[in-house]
């Protein structure tokens, strides 16, 4: 089976019946549940890039797909992540051994890094850094600002400047570190659709 | 533990334990997130240990996904740098009365203070070379009755000379000032142990490494940054691009993107560096010039010496 078939049969199977059902499982109430899909999304789709899978996207799509079927077939699941960590997990050894073996794992191969900047190098930092400035005039001022400051890198000072952020936006430090997070992920998600847009071109 | 996990470092049954442990804890992999946040900011300002950062590079880089949010990283530390720019880096003892006199001037004050103070000293530096040095009576009949700022911009600058007067000048280092690249200024700590230094480069052509002594460049114990100026004779590009490399071929930074700013005497253009990425040595500033076009041109290089204290 082609990748492009096989990517059919996964999004065909996420019916919005199924994915009721699968948001049931992670909180009764609708608003939450949406709110946990996303957070065990990241999550997988994290842990798919950590363990070097090749489509951390569409491995975690697969994984609720297989857990959805396992819901339908009125398997009882009492810890949602840790089901969802052994499919993924089963899925991962798929990719590196099974069927999927072709795609294997980049951290096989040797990766040697550019040791001095070409021309084509200089112009791809270029087009990123004017995306990144793009992406952080369409965030509204205060995230911007938000993370300009809290990534703001001053040696030694570094936890004294984000303790007096926290306090200044009456944030836990925790708090603070995950929306500055956040936004960052938003902003990376955005300038990687921007650099794709512009190879496009 | 997190690090090492994201480095690919643990044993398969540590490494499931972690996952397992994350997937059930939202806090733990926030955690995570984070520390790998710190890795590859980390690992784009230069300031992993060479160990990690060779762990980093074979394990972490492999991955296209991970590889680009390295390069993201790389463009925030850039576009970060860039905003220190205009924002003055606080003075590294603030009870000091250098360090009052600074905090009064934070902010776009002290960038444009600094500013002027900088072109003064390389315009004085340029001078001394030439011609002779300018006698120091002279020079302190003039300063005198000038404001309390351009005062310090005056002792600094008497420093400079009396460092200049130390190296003789003879005809090679005349006519290789007259020809193309003035040399850099040497240092100046602003105090005992500066947040930061500058340093000033003028260039006008392209210069191989090796011609000449090479201008130095002293880092103070617990200095933060090194703020590079490069004065430009003729702003002849929108844009600039900039490579610094130790004299060895190593590279410690790039900057993708330099706007130029005019000035009376063509154009300058503002580095940052930390500090740290500079052991003594020599380094060689490569600075090209990126046309409308996007062509890249080299326009200079600079090869200056770094002694840390």
């Amino acid at each position: 089976m082609g990748e492009s078939e096989r990517r059919t049969l996964v999004e065909a199977a996420f019916t919005a019946e199924t994915f009721a059902r699968l948001l049931l499982c992670l909180d009764a109430d609708r608003e939450r549940a949406g709110e946990k899909y996303e957070d065990l999304r990241r999550t997988l789709i994290r842990f798919f890039e950590w363990r070097g899978a090749p489509f951390p996207e569409e491995h975690a799509d697969d994984t609720f797909n297989r857990v959805e079927r396992k819901l339908g077939a009125g398997v009882e699941i009492k810890h949602i992540g840790g089901y969802c960590y052994e499919v993924a997990r089963l899925i991962f050894l798929e990719t590196t051994k099974g069927a999927d073996s072709k795609r294997e794992s980049l951290e096989s191969l040797k990766f040697e890094p550019a040791a001095t900047d070409t021309t084509d190098e200089t112009r791809g930092k270029e087009l990123r850094l004017s995306c990144l400035e793009d992406c952080l005039r369409a965030l509204p001022a205060e995230s911007a600002e938000l993370i300009l400051e809290y990534y703001r890198y001053e040696e030694h000072k570094q936890s004294a400047r984000r303790k007096a952020l926290a306090e200044r936006l009456g944030l836990r430090r925790d708090a603070l570190a995950n929306r500055a997070q956040r936004l960052r992920d938003k902003l990376e998600c955005c300038v990687s659709t921007c650099l794709r847009k512009e190879s496009a071109i | 533990m997190m690090q090492r996990y994201l480095l690919g470092e643990l044993a398969e049954a540590e490494r499931a334990a972690l996952e397992r442990e994350y997937f059930d804890d939202p806090r733990l992999f926030d955690q995570i997130v984070q520390v790998e946040t710190e890795l590859v900011d980390k690992y784009a300002r230069g300031l992993l240990l060479p160990p990690t950062r060779e762990r980093f590079e074979k394990y972490y880089l492999a991955h296209p996904k991970r590889r680009a949010r390295a390069e993201f990283a790389q463009a925030l530390a850039a576009k970060l740098e860039q905003t220190a720019e205009v924002t003055a880096a606080p003075p590294a003892r603030a009870e000091s009365s250098w360090g009052g006199w600074l905090t009064s001037w934070r902010g776009p004050k002290l960038v444009w203070a600094f500013s002027l103070a900088l072109l003064l000293l390389a315009a004085g530096a340029a001078w001394l070379v030439i011609e002779t040095r300018r006698p120091q009576q002279e020079l302190a009949k003039t300063e005198s009755q000038r404001t309390t700022q351009e005062q310090r911009e005056r002792e600094v600058q008497a420093a400079n000379q009396r460092q200049a007067s130390e190296i003789p000048p003879n005809e090679s280092d005349r006519a290789r000032a007259e020809q193309e690249t003035v040399p850099a200024l040497p240092t100046r700590p602003l105090k005992a142990s500066p947040a930061f230094v500058f340093f000033t480069l003028t260039v006008g052509g392209v210069r191989s490494a090796d011609t000449g002594p090479p201008a130095v460049l002293v880092i103070p114990p617990q200095t933060s940054q090194v703020r590079l100026q490069l004065n430009l004779r003729e702003k002849d590009y929108p844009n600039y691009s900039a490579v610094l490399q130790a004299a060895g071929g190593h590279e410690i930074y790039t900057w993708p993107r330099l706007i130029p700013r005019t000035i009376k005497s063509g154009a300058s253009l503002a580095l940052i560096v930390p500090a740290q990425r500079f052991a003594s040595g020599d380094y060689i500033l490569t600075l090209r010039g990126v046309g409308e076009t996007g062509a890249v041109e080299d326009v200079s290089k600079s090869l200056f010496r770094v002694e840390r204290k």
